[in-house]
């Protein structure tokens, strides 16, 4: 069966309406989670932390020190999140996340994880040879940055600080929370440029 | 069991880190939804539901996971995990074997054992969910992330400190592990000491909490994958105590 085998829906229904008529689960708490990872959950989260660490440097230390409780500052916590660890990016320095043994993800932060996140093939690759993986999707690191991959296989979770773009220095929190991508805070992907286009959705 | 023993499938499945069988191309879509498919909201609602009523161990339910056929498990996220959670019913008596077939069927009578309802505190616990479903303060965050965290009172003190050299066991642990393969027997040294926290692999099993210490651990590439690594590229991973052994040269 695909993903999109029709089988796979009825499935799921079937069970839904099992669990429900047990008393076991209720479908009006199931629109709500459902919905609330649609709406409140996501990568824009992550992307006002890190505007926020860009323009306070109080905010960025305590950040450093203690991921979880800063983010909570703004607002943003929840399940995946509970120990959250943020690791820089600076020049000779670039960082980008993964989970080999499942799919382990900053939640509350970026949201559920793309799909080629939790792929074997990025899970398999990116410890093994990052700097390639890297380049593939389009990020091509001069050969004497570090590349620092980080395995969430327990109970930490990581996220990306990219560097600020060249031309943001000017630009507010709420702009600067724009230049943020999802890639970005995996490390797939740097911050965007003022100006340039935009390379994924956030 | 010999070192020569072929990889038995359950616990070395989810195991695929720096494996070239998985190596391929990573495909992108452009634009991803939180969901391509409603099924696939359901069954992440479903799970969510009822991870935080009457299956509340997660490392149960990897372990579950990971128990999977081949071909279920790499099938695709949400298929793995609604394979899961209808294995965790079946285990956790909730449901019956095949019950979920004989709805498919058009069977609608009542079948199998039906376990007594969830308790008062599952259901209690079932009705508050939804006010977690929402933005929150940030006293409301930290009183969620001190209840449900892994943390716990360290039952000694942390064999290692940052920036002590470490080398991994030569071989994973047998059945439920968080162990990566492709570090044992390798050297690192500690980055972050995260303190003492519920140790899935006894979790998992219902053997207890059994706290240990959790550690970052910086491995070099070249320690990792000898010639082959890339240059300037290193691997932290988090590894629990018993995982350690001090280095000796």
């Amino acid at each position: 069966m695909t993903e999109r085998d029709p089988r796979r829906a009825l499935r799921v229904e079937a069970l839904e309406s099992l669990l429900v008529e047990k008393g076991l689960v209720d479908r009006k708490t199931i629109d709500r989670i459902v919905e609330h990872y649609e709406t409140n959950v996501g990568p824009l989260n992550g992307a006002k932390v890190i505007a926020r660490a860009w323009v306070d440097q109080a905010y960025k230390t305590r950040l450093l020190q203690n991921g979880s409780k800063a983010i909570a500052e703004l607002g943003f916590g929840g399940p995946q999140g509970e120990h959250l660890v943020v690791v820089e990016n600076c020049p000779g320095v670039h960082n980008v996340i993964a989970c080999t043994l499942c799919s382990c993800y900053p939640w509350p932060v970026l949201g559920l994880p793309p799909s080629w996140y939790k792929s074997p093939e990025y899970r398999a690759r990116i410890v093994r040879e990052p700097r390639k993986v890297l380049a593939e999707m389009g990020l091509d690191l001069a050969s004497e940055v570090e590349i620092r991959v980080w395995d969430s296989s327990a109970e930490v979770r990581y996220m990306v600080l990219p560097e600020r773009p060249p031309g943001s220095e000017t630009l507010g929190e709420e702009e600067l929370a724009l230049l943020v991508s999802r890639d970005a805070m995996i490390g797939v992907g740097r911050a965007r440029t003022p100006g340039a286009p935009e390379s994924d959705a956030p | 069991m010999t070192s020569l023993a072929a990889p038995t499938p359950g616990p070395t499945r989810s195991d695929v880190g720096g494996r070239h069988e998985h190596f391929g191309p990573i495909v992108r879509p452009a634009v991803e939804p939180t969901f391509q498919e409603r099924w696939q909201a359901r069954t992440f609602g479903l799970m969510m539901f009822l991870s935080g009523t009457v299956d509340r161990n997660g490392d149960a339910f990897r372990e579950t996971l990971e128990q999977l056929p081949a071909d279920e498990y790499f099938a695709g996220y949400y298929q793995s995990w609604l394979a899961t959670i209808e294995r965790r019913l079946e285990e956790g008596g909730w449901i019956a074997e095949g019950e979920v077939d004989a709805c498919l069927a058009g069977d609608l009578g009542p079948s199998g054992v039906r376990r007594s309802r969830p308790s008062l505190a599952e259901r209690m616990l079932a009705r508050s969910l939804p006010l977690a479903m929402r933005p929150l303060p940030p006293w409301a965050i930290h009183l969620m992330l001190r209840t449900f965290q892994y943390s716990r009172p360290a039952p000694r003190r942390a064999r290692f400190r940052a920036g002590d050299e470490v080398r991994v066991v030569a071989r994973r642990p047998p059945g439920f592990t968080r162990l990566p393969g492709y570090t044992c027997g390798c050297r690192g040294r500690i980055a972050y000491v995260h303190g003492a926290m519920v140790f899935p692999d006894t979790n998992a099993r219902g053997l207890g909490e059994d706290p240990q210490h959790l550690y970052t651990i910086a491995f070099d590439a070249r320690e990792l994958w000898g010639d082959e690594a890339e240059r300037h590229a290193s691997v932290c991973v988090d590894l629990f105590e018993s995982y350690l052994e001090v280095d000796s040269p």
